[in-house]
């Protein structure tokens, strides 16, 4: 048998609308996703692959716009030579009854949903052992029948199945739900191929977490993508290789700060140098640790001055401390009221007697007013 | 603090160092030309203590020589730990240092923490170097030549002004603080509005807005992903139910069901007719054997009947008999005993009789006694009634007490008159002397005095007569009316004195007693008169005479209380043997009655017993015989059919169960088809609306806009805390410094101005008028002179301050009064004079002339 090649993504989404973010990003966010059908289609031509099978949750939810499908349905279908495999997921599980018996009456022949758990020989001698969702929270393993079920001897055995290992899930893990992590080992499978975590993980020699090929959000950071897996015998470890696919970069970097630190040229070197590609970047930063007014007035500065090139970039103070020194306090005045209000704010702030978000918002009043003083000086 | 030497070295003009020693305590004086660089001493002063060593500012810059160099500026000062050397160089190898006592003690930002800390009042801030007053006013308005120097000398002004402001600005913050809190105040007017709540239109509202539409988009999303959801779900239930319903196992099942369930209910009913005709048959057979046991049974009771009736009659018959004879038996004896009665009845008639008589001759003698009584009291009633006449007739006649009462009322009245009018009349008195005697009218006049009334003869026995003739007549009208008066009540009594009247009245009343006492002896003998008591007397009986064998009244009322009791007895026995033959008598009939009702009964039962017929109960018998074994047979069958008996009830709801079963799977299955129909729809429908993805879609929205609301929330905290902390500091700085440094001025203004006070806004804390004579007077318009003079003691004033916190700073004045008059400046100097004490003072002045009365210590510029 000749080495079987294939696609493993998950996690598409499709339908995602983030709606926490700038409505000009929002759209092309959701554009993306969509793309990815399109990224998954190449990267299986290019890496020689005529079926792609995606672990779960194509669609966000069970009942996803005409559009959203129909759409994706038809990108799906667009070239005949790749066959997708389509697993319901926790989103878009079987309970979506109208959703997949429309996109099996409208799909072309390339397009196969897996309703039920019967093995499918995707192409001779591999056989598919789906284990798609009945409804959202099926309160069971759904690949506990994957031992028993039966393939010829010398065929390839893939899992496709969607769900959590141990507590490797998106939206908290249900004990009952639970696949075990050796289920390839104990279903005697060539192939695991799961979906469910939105980033690459790979469990085992024969279990793997592709990702989602866009991602949508921080906890994972870099570029979404997939695997091109190539099963070569029966018993063999599969030879798994990440394709990138995703166009959004999403990163969330802690900044770790200390008095006496440059804050602004920290900041800048977080941030990617290539800024023609800052414009698919959504950055997140995360400021730590202390810094003086005089620093974190620079810091804001220098990332309200870089917002502008990216597709998003949010800096978050909330875990900055404020390093109050004297020559900050100086510099709003050496004495009189000004001093007076000053020394009053940076006491509250620093008073532990006070509650947290007393002494917050007198360290942002503290602040704001060197920053109104350090601008009528500029 | 206390300034006792300057050195300037490469600064400006002072290429090489110059010196300013011997700085005095109190006042100084340092009069210099113009450009011999007091202004460079002041702006070197200025550049030492707020000039940072390191400081490249244009300030700074400004000091460097034209021909280059680093600007140096060196003092010496007092200070409670003892005399320090204050050293700061600018520009090219920049250093600050402070020494003690040839000491280097702080260098670098040490030496500039120390000499700041120099400048200030306290922790809370204060600057003692405001106290100096920079060179402005060299030239005067008027006193230039060109508009230049005027516009140099009005912008001197202007300055002067701006620095007095400058105080209170670094007390309070001044514009700086101002336009802080009107920036915060402006940011935070973009959220909120005065009274804090949230600007319409603004980011706060907006995000409210957002967060409320947003909220309730997700509730009614939610609703609506809530109805898609239960719909999916339904759908489900209602494809498995159709399924279920109409698989062909679950069908036959339910038809099998039906038939056999009717089958059984067929065959219950069938068994339920048969027992029913089978109860019929046993309830007529058990009718017919108690209809022949009930007709035995009546015979018997009709032969027991007859017998009763016989017996019962024959009984009653015989107790007739025996009543009978003891009627007439006591009738008997009742005889005896109604003579016995008689006999008794007239011996008590005779008694009384007896004791009748008894007592009327007892009667007749008690009549008698009284008829004499009553005659004796009528004679002396008699007797007594006519001498009442002749006593009655007394004591009507003659006055009585009244009558003689008035008489004696008018007879004292007349005497009365009579003896005042002699009192008024002459009176003669004679006195004899011998034997004669005068007389008048032949009676002899009494030796007393003796009134003359009217004329009257006197006769003088033996010497004649004389004639006494009063001269007048006295007025005698009262004692007429009372005689006359008198007169008429004696004659209507027909008596002639008073006297006479006073008898008869006494006459009258001795009548009138005795008739009184008449009267009450008359009313004892006869007290309803004399007519009754004769009446009473005549109406006594008269006494008859008694037979003479009339018994005594006790004895015969013995005899008659004896008869009564014998005719008592004669009758209580008659009475008794009366009420036994009665009784017996009632009994006799009764008994006679109840024979006659038994005999009737006999008759009766005799007749029932007869309906039967003869041969009765050999005729019954055997029919009975009969019937009872028709029941027993008709029991056992109908007991048969019940045991084998199905249950029907049970077996019609069975049939019905099986056949709702069939029905209402047919009904179910048109209601699911019709119900995934409508399902269809609804999930198509919103399906297409995409409920789900807006749903996720509206909950990261709204976390992102409480997320946003949260933020300008903070936002708004902040601008709040912000405002209230400046606010709170400003006043807190007005409070404290403001207005002692007001009780300091008062004082120093009175110098010029008696009762001048200085007002300041109490906004901006700038001053703004002068008080005088009782008329605010706004600052600018106040002339250049007073503008100036209001500097300087503003800042008396305000040293005056530090000095009693115990901070004394040297007050430094560059040509600080350019514009006073020489009235006025000889005032400034006595004011300055004044503050000297215990104050170091440091004037700079080019007017040598002015300055030469100013006094105090003569500063000079050394090189060297």
């Amino acid at each position: 048998m000749p080495p079987f090649r294939f696609v493993h993504s998950a996690d598409l989404h499709l339908g995602r609308r983030f709606g926490g973010y700038p409505e000009d990003l929002r759209g092309r966010l959701a554009e993306a996703r969509h793309h990815s059908i399109a990224s998954l289609a190449a990267a299986a031509r290019s890496f020689q692959a005529s079926h792609i099978l995606l672990a779960g949750d194509v669609f966000d939810s069970e009942t996803p716009t005409d559009p959203v499908w129909r759409q994706a349905v038809i990108a799906m279908a667009a070239d005949p030579a790749l066959h997708w495999w389509l697993l319901p997921g926790n989103h878009d599980s079987l309970a979506a009854e109208a959703l997949w018996s429309r996109i099996r009456a409208e799909a072309g022949d390339n397009v196969h949903v897996l309703a039920d758990t019967r093995p499918v020989e995707i192409e001779t001698g591999v056989f598919l052992l789906p284990a798609p969702l009945p409804r959202r929270y099926p309160g069971r393993d759904l690949t506990a029948a994957m031992p028993e079920s039966a393939t010829p001897a010398d065929a390839l055995r893939i899992g496709l199945a969607h769900g959590s290992i141990q507590n490797f899930s998106e939206e908290g893990a249900r004990a009952e739900d639970t696949i075990p992590p050796d289920r390839a080992t104990l279903a005697r499978l060539d192939y695991l191929a799961l979906g469910d975590w939105h980033g690459h993980v790979r469990v085992g020699d024969k279990t793997c977490y592709p990702g989602t090929p866009e991602r949508d959000g921080f906890t994972h950071s870099g570029r979404g993508g997939c695997l091109g897996v190539t099963l070569t015998a029966p018993g063999a470890v599969p030879l798994v290789e990440v394709i990138e696919t995703g166009r959004f970069f999403w990163s969330d970097a802690p900044l770790a700060l200390v008095p006496g630190q440059d804050a602004a040229a920290a900041f800048a070197a977080l941030l990617p140098p290539d800024r023609a590609a800052r414009r698919d970047h959504l950055t997140r930063i995360r400021a730590t640790g202390r810094a003086t007014l005089a620093e974190q007035a620079a810091l804001s500065a220098a990332a309200t001055d870089a917002a502008a090139d990216f597709a998003y970039l949010a800096l978050d103070l909330s875990a900055l401390a404020t390093e109050v020194e004297a020559a900050d306090l100086d510099a709003i005045d050496r004495a009189g009221a000004l001093r007076l209000a000053a020394d009053r704010l940076r006491d509250r702030a620093a008073d532990p007697a006070l509650d947290g978000e007393t002494r917050r918002v007198a360290t942002a009043a503290l602040n704001r007013l060197y920053g109104y003083l350090h601008e009528e000086r500029a | 603090m206390r300034l006792v030497s300057i050195e300037l070295s490469d600064l400006r003009r002072f290429v090489a160092p110059v010196r300013i020693d011997g700085i005095g305590a109190g006042l100084n004086v340092l009069c210099a030309p113009n450009e011999s660089g007091k202004s460079t001493v002041f702006d070197a002063l200025q550049a030492l203590f707020f000039q940072p060593h390191r400081s490249t500012s244009r300030e700074v810059k400004a000091l460097r020589p034209h021909v280059g160099g680093a600007p140096c500026v060196t003092i010496e000062v007092d200070l409670p730990t003892g005399r320090h050397t204050l050293s700061k160089r600018w520009l090219g190898k920049a250093q600050a240092t402070v020494h003690r006592g040839g000491t280097l003690i702080h260098q670098a930002d040490d030496a500039e923490a120390f000499i700041a800390a120099l400048m200030q009042a306290d922790a809370d801030g204060g600057p003692a170097g405001l106290l100096w007053v920079r060179q402005g006013l060299t030239r005067l308005e008027g006193d230039g030549d060109t508009p230049k120097d005027r516009e140099t000398a009005k912008a001197a002004r202007r300055n002067l002004m701006t620095s007095v402001t400058g105080e209170v600005e670094a007390l309070t913050g001044g514009r700086r603080m101002d336009r802080a809190l009107a920036r915060t105040r402006d940011d935070l007017a973009k959220y909120v509005t005065a009274t804090g709540r949230p600007l319409k239109g603004g980011p706060l509202a907006e995000a409210e807005s957002l967060v409320a539409a947003l909220t309730a988009d997700k509730a009614r999303l939610s609703a609506t992903a809530g109805q898609l959801t239960a719909a999916l779900s339904r759908r489900r239930e209602v494809v498995k139910a159709l399924a279920d319903l109409t698989a062909p196992q679950a069908v036959e099942a339910r038809q099998t069901r039906l038939a056999e369930a009717t089958l059984r209910l067929d065959a219950a009913r069938r068994h339920a007719d048969a027992l029913a005709t089978s109860a019929v048959a046993l309830h007529s057979a058990a009718l017919a054997q108690a209809a022949l046991s009930d007709r035995l049974s009546a015979l018997h009771r009709a032969r027991s009947a007859c017998a009763v009736a016989l017996a019962d009659w024959q009984a009653a018959t015989a107790a007739a008999q025996t009543a009978k004879a003891a009627t007439a038996q006591a009738e008997a004896a009742l005889a005896p005993l109604v003579a016995a009665r008689a006999a008794a009845r007239s011996a008590r008639t005779a008694a009384d009789a007896d004791l009748a008589e008894a007592n009327r001759a007892l009667a007749g003698q008690a009549a008698a006694a009284r008829r004499t009584e009553l005659a004796a009291r009528i004679a002396k009633a008699r007797t007594l009634d006519q001498a009442r006449a002749a006593l009655a007739m007394a004591a009507a006649n003659g006055p009585d007490a009244a009558a003689d009462a008035e008489v004696q009322r008018l007879a004292q009245a007349a005497t009365l008159e009579r003896a005042l009018r002699d009192r008024s009349a002459a009176q003669i008195v004679f006195h004899h002397t011998g034997p004669a005697r005068v007389t008048m009218a032949g009676t002899p006049v009494p030796e007393t005095p003796l009134p003359v009334l009217a004329e009257t003869r006197f006769d003088m026995p033996g010497l004649g007569h004389f004639t006494l003739r009063p001269a007048a007549a006295q007025d005698s009208g009262a004692l007429d009316r009372s005689e006359a008066a008198l007169a008429a009540a004696l004659a209507r009594l027909g008596l002639a004195d008073v006297a006479s009247v006073q008898a008869a009245a006494a006459a009258r009343a001795k009548a009138t007693a005795a008739l009184r006492d008449l009267d009450i002896t008359l009313g004892s003998l006869a007290p309803s008169g004399l007519a009754a008591l004769e009446a009473d007397c005549a109406a006594l009986p008269e006494a008859v005479a008694p037979r003479p064998d009339l018994p005594a009244v006790p004895q015969a009322q013995a005899a008659a209380d004896a008869a009564g009791a014998a005719l008592q007895a004669a009758e209580t026995a008659y009475e008794t043997a009366r009420t036994h033959a009665e009784a017996l008598r009632n009994a006799e009939v009764r008994a006679s009655v109840r024979a006659d009702g038994l005999a009737n009964e006999r008759a009766r039962c005799d007749a029932v017993l007869a309906s039967f017929g003869p041969d009765a109960e050999a005729i019954v018998l055997p029919e009975l015989a009969t019937a009872t074994a028709r029941h027993a047979a008709a029991q056992a069958s109908h007991d048969a059919l019940v045991a084998a008996a199905p249950d029907l009830a049970a077996a019609e709801a069975a049939h019905s169960r099986a056949r709702s079963v069939v029905e209402g799977a047919q009904a179910d299955l048109l209601r699911l088809q019709s119900e995934r129909v409508e399902l269809d729809t609804t999930i198509t429908l919103q399906s297409g609306a995409g409920v789900m993805e807006d749903l996720a879609d509206t909950e990261t929205r709204l976390a992102a806009a409480n997320a946003t609301l949260a933020t300008l929330g903070f936002e708004v905290a902040v601008l709040r805390d912000l405002a209230a902390t400046l606010e709170a500091a400003r006043d807190a700085a007005r409070d404290r410094y403001f207005e002692p440094v007001l009780a300091e001025l008062r004082p120093l203004l009175r110098i010029l101005w008696p009762d001048a006070e200085l007002r300041f806004d109490g906004e901006s804390l700038l001053p703004t008028a002068l008080l005088r004579d009782g008329r605010d007077e706004p600052l600018s318009i106040l002339s250049g002179g007073t503008q100036e003079q209001i500097a300087l003691l503003v800042r008396l004033a305000f040293a005056r301050l530090l000095a009693a916190r115990g901070q004394p700073a040297p007050i430094l004045f560059d040509d600080a009064l350019v514009y006073t008059d020489d009235d006025r400046i000889e005032k400034m100097f006595d004011a300055l004079h004044a503050q000297a004490t215990g104050q170091q003072i440091i004037v700079l002045s080019c007017r040598q002339r002015a300055f030469r009365d100013l006094g105090g210590t003569v500063l000079r510029l050394a090189t060297g």
